[in-house]
């Protein structure tokens, strides 16, 4: 019984796989690359073979782009590329040098998120003028974690292809189907690919560049993907990301669409942010001894762990904070995961405000009620938000607005109809906290029981035992 | 298409699915255990035979089969036949029957990646292809797959 485990694993599914593949030889499939290079000679010749077999099938069935305003080369679909090389097409105008738009001919909800980031400082505000057929029943809200240093605007398209809320892929769930993420000034570009295989990189006249490629993590079942662009601005030197669940041809319409929008820089003239309104407060709450990690919930311990783990954070600069209790109104609340931030949880009540599955707030739904996650991120230079707690430590939290997509009106004025029963609901109130003992780390939580409940919250937080 | 152009799909296809389906054979009895995965190499073989046009153009038609793989043996998902059964002839005496159960506690990509490259020395870049998923994503899998039946066997790291 010494033999190694993976010895042990073999001799396993040696005899399992007979009963899979009963035409499985008993010598395994090992590794392509182990297999000597007369194999290795045959793969590759067939591979070039069965590109230029490919090519000449093709023959002539070029992407036609939907442009009609501009000059543009064919694309060779990248789907299907064999190369190793990126395809660079120059494209004669860019679309953002035609004329600009009123604000009114852009989604409202890009326009209140670029008031409120800190990229408005830096970058212009640039917007699709259209999603095009494939965006209209799309519903947008706010994506992305983080106080608002970025533009971070997902559309939700009812039925359509979309993403679930694990992060996979869908035919009709319509999550995240379409998305624009104004990263900020970068100065050049540097958002770049690991890999440029099967990357396409459209050039401006003006310097600018598109780079787009398939979402290779997750594909639909009829093989296509997500299509990502990184977009670099170079008058600007600002970068977006856009993503669309269409296809290359949508892509390439919604980059065609955009429009640097006309009196932009007066409406942030006009709407800087209120007086901040600044409550001083002794010791942080996580001061205090630690949770036990036997009061935290396994899911909560989990999501966290498994962040930490495989996704952002191996280092585990960014400790667990987790609630203490969430107050009487919610002894009946029950956790799930939320695909909001890096480990993301909310809380779901049976009765009482909440939101939708596509966060429109509702009077009495209950659904994520509260919500919990954080990671790295930066820390905004400006004062971004009316209310603010400073703790003796140095650690401090924002708050007062409520989520999208009503932002920028104090929580008083914000009530609006419950879609479903036309009751008025609350959007939620978030707040923003940042621990002095760990300068990386931001924390975000949410409530749709107004700003007392987010204070509330504020002060049930606590670090947990072994979480680092 | 003419009769030449006919053959030279059906050879080619039928090298592909030598290869295929033992890869696949592999790879969802990892993933699903010997019943479902082999409802899972069935149904992505046939798509194999009924899709070949398409698929022979692609990046990475293995990777797109075991997609398809995944997809119809969700119409299984009720029923739960184990993951890692006692073969029929009994396990083998050079294998603890501990592993058995610590097979089955893992995730079905830690499960895939620890058969795959721990097992079967694919690389890692491999099996990324396979799950369409990135290569440092394949190597937590691994690492933490690993452990965790280092830990179910309470046995020491063998690299």
């Amino acid at each position: 019984m010494s033999d190694r485990i993976e010895d042990q694993l073999r001799r396993y599914y040696d005899e399992v796989v007979q009963r899979v593949d009963p035409r499985a030889p008993t010598a395994h499939p090992q590794s392509l690359s182990s297999r000597g290079p007369r194999v290795a000679f045959a793969i590759a010749v067939a591979v070039l073979l069965g590109g230029l077999l490919a090519l000449v099938l093709r023959g002539r069935d070029e992407v036609v782009l939907p442009a009609p305003t501009t000059t543009v080369a064919p694309v060779e679909p990248s789907s299907t590329s064999t190369t190793t090389e990126p395809t660079v097409v120059e494209r004669v105008d860019a679309p953002w040098t035609q004329a600009e738009v009123e604000p009114s001919d852009v989604e409202p909800l890009l326009v209140e998120l670029w008031l409120r980031s800190e990229a408005r400082h830096t970058c212009s505000l640039l917007a699709p003028t259209s999603l095009g057929p494939e965006g209209g029943a799309a519903v947008p809200r706010q994506a992305g974690f983080g106080p608002y240093p970025e533009v971070y605007v997902a559309w939700d398209n009812p039925d359509g292809p979309g993403m679930t809320g694990e992060s996979r892929l869908c035919e009709d769930c319509g999550r995240s189907a379409i998305g624009i993420h104004l990263r900020g000034f970068s100065g050049e570009r540097r958002l770049t690919w690991e890999t440029e295989r099967g990357v396409t990189t459209l050039e401006f006249s003006d310097g600018s560049s598109l780079s787009y490629r398939m979402d290779e993590d997750d594909l639909y079942q009829d093989g296509t993907a997500r299509l990502l662009g990184r977009l670099y601005l170079a008058p600007e030197g600002c970068e977006y990301g856009i993503w669309t669940s269409f296809g290359e041809d949508h892509l390439l319409w919604l980059v065609d669409q955009l429009r640097f929008v006309s009196d932009h820089r007066a409406l942030l003239e006009d709407t800087e942010p209120p007086d901040q309104q600044v409550i001083q407060a002794g010791e942080p709450p996580w001061s205090g001894p630690a949770m036990s990690r036997d009061d935290v919930d396994g899911l909560l311990l989990g999501r966290w762990d498994d962040y930490a783990a495989d996704v952002g954070d191996p280092e585990r600069t960014c400790p667990l904070l987790a609630f203490e209790g969430l107050g009487p109104d919610l002894t009946e609340a029950t956790i799930r995961v939320a695909n909001y931030g890096p480990w993301g949880v909310a809380w779901d009540n049976p009765s009482g405000p909440g939101h939708d599955t596509q966060a429109y707030p509702c009077a009495d739904c209950g659904r994520g009620v509260v919500l919990l996650t954080g990671g790295t991120g930066p820390r905004p230079e400006m004062v971004s938000m009316p209310k603010r707690i400073e703790w003796s430590d140095g650690s401090y939290a924002e708050y007062g607005y409520d989520r999208m997509p009503f932002v920028l009106l104090p929580e008083e004025q914000v009530t609006v109809p419950d879609r479903n029963t036309g009751e008025p609901a609350k959007p939620a109130q978030e707040a923003f906290v940042y621990p002095s003992d760990h300068p990386n780390c931001v924390y975000e939580l949410w409530s749709h029981l107004g700003t007392t409940h987010v204070e509330f919250l504020l002060g049930q937080l606590r670090y947990v035992e072994g979480a680092p | 298409m003419g009769p030449r152009r006919n053959e030279q799909h059906q050879t080619e296809f039928e090298t592909f699915v030598r290869d295929a389906e033992r890869r696949l054979s592999y790879a969802f009895a990892a993933a699903y255990g010997p019943d479902l995965g082999a409802e899972a190499t069935a149904e992505a073989i046939a798509y194999a035979w009924e899709h070949w046009k398409r698929l022979r153009q692609m990046e990475n038609p293995i990777g797109y089969l075991y997609r398809v793989g995944q997809t119809r043996v969700r119409r299984f998902r009720f029923r739960r036949p184990p993951i890692a059964p006692l073969p029929d002839g009994g396990v083998d005496k050079w294998v603890e029957p501990r592993l058995l159960t610590a097979i089955e506690a893992l995730s079905r990509n830690q499960r895939v990646a620890v058969v795959l490259v721990g097992a079967y020395g694919w690389t890692q870049r491999e099996v990324a292809d396979l799950l369409s998923v990135r290569r440092t994503t394949v190597q937590k899998h691994l690492e933490r797959g690993m452990a965790k039946l280092r830990k179910t066997m309470e046995v020491g790291s063998s690299v």
